[in-house]
């Protein structure tokens, strides 16, 4: 079944199609996720939420952009209020415009297994420059489609990835 | 030390540089070594990033579907459901562990009852059987005796 006739049936609350579309999208929704959170508990969590979402508003997508682009919205703003309900208060720092950023303690990354100081240096990046940086290298969307997606100017895009390259590469070239 | 190219380096690796643009940057590149350990380094985050494990999510598409079905009360019929369920418990690990357990037992069974194996596979699949039979004979024997006895 093509995408428009499973979303067509979907709306008309066809229990058969709504399998079909969760079977489908589970796995994209949950690896997004799981890239952004970098917690596959918190993923889970996430990409269940973005799926309850699809299914409460799927009525109000009307094709303006494609299904994807709107489901990639979905699950980042489903990962967005993950985030701020476990660390409340660095959010708070970010939205009062604070860009001073806590100083961490660095870990012995010389110990570290690669993926885990990746997993900790993405963890250092604001979640503004983390999913810009995965939309970009994870799922290879082009600019245009960030900023789509983001509903960000592409200028914004750049200079958001190219500072969350130059944060990793700051925080991990010891080890390159 | 910051190279006034830096930013075109991002675009140059995207591919998000108009052709015309490109050639001068690729020509920058050339000739300038900070540029190129830029280009270096983010290439090394691209490939770490491309091979950073995902792990598997406990929660299989049917499970994923049935936690969606019950919350949002998804109008599915009885056979979907137990099919869904059904899907989801087999995913299990432990169950599908114990699924190949018996289904190996029971291929194990269904070759021995072959007329054609091995002579010596056979030979003592029918001693198996008579000591069994044997036990068996004397078992009655004995209970007859003793019923005999009375
Ligand atoms: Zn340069």
């Amino acid at each position: 079944m093509d995408e428009e006739r499973l979303l067509d049936r979907c709306r008309q609350g066809d229990g058969y199609a709504w399998h079909q579309l969760v079977r489908s999208y589970w796995g994209f929704c949950y690896r997004l996720a799981y890239h952004l959170l970098r917690s596959r508990e918190d993923a889970e969590d996430a990409a269940q939420d973005a799926l309850l979402q699809v299914y409460r508003s799927l009525s109000s997508f009307r094709g303006e952009s494609s299904f994807r682009t709107w489901l990639y919205r979905i699950v980042i703003n489903c990962c967005r209020a993950k985030m701020r309900r476990s660390s409340p208060l660095t959010q708070v720092a970010n939205e009062e415009g604070n860009g001073e950023q806590e100083l961490v303690e660095q870990p012995d990354l010389d110990r570290m297994e690669k993926a885990d100081a990746l997993n900790w240096a993405l963890n250092q990046l604001s979640e503004e420059l983390r999913t810009v940086f995965i939309l970009r290298e994870v799922e290879g969307l082009t600019y245009s489609e960030i900023s789509q997606t983001l509903g960000i100017p592409i200028g914004t895009v750049e200079s958001r990835l190219h500072r969350a390259r130059k944060t990793l590469r700051d925080l991990l070239k010891r080890i390159f | 030390m910051k190279c006034p190219w830096e930013m075109t380096i991002n675009r140059l690796m995207d591919d998000e540089l108009p052709d015309q643009l490109r050639e001068g940057a690729e020509v920058h590149l050339k000739e300038c070594p900070l540029c190129r350990e830029t280009l270096a380094d983010f290439m090394i985050l691209r490939e770490w990033i491309k091979k950073t494990p995902v792990p598997e999510p406990r929660l299989s598409g049917e499970g994923a579907f049935l936690k969606l079905s019950s919350s949002a009360r998804l109008p599915i019929g009885f056979l979907q459901k137990l099919r869904a369920e059904l899907e989801e418990w087999i995913a299990r690990p432990v169950v599908a562990f114990r699924m190949a357990v018996t289904v190996a037992l029971m291929v194990a069974l269904l070759l021995a009852s072959q007329p054609d194996l091995p002579a010596n596979l056979t030979q003592a699949l029918h001693d198996k059987v008579r000591t069994f039979s044997e036990r068996s004979e004397a078992l009655f024997q004995s209970l007859h005796l003793f019923s005999g006895q009375r």
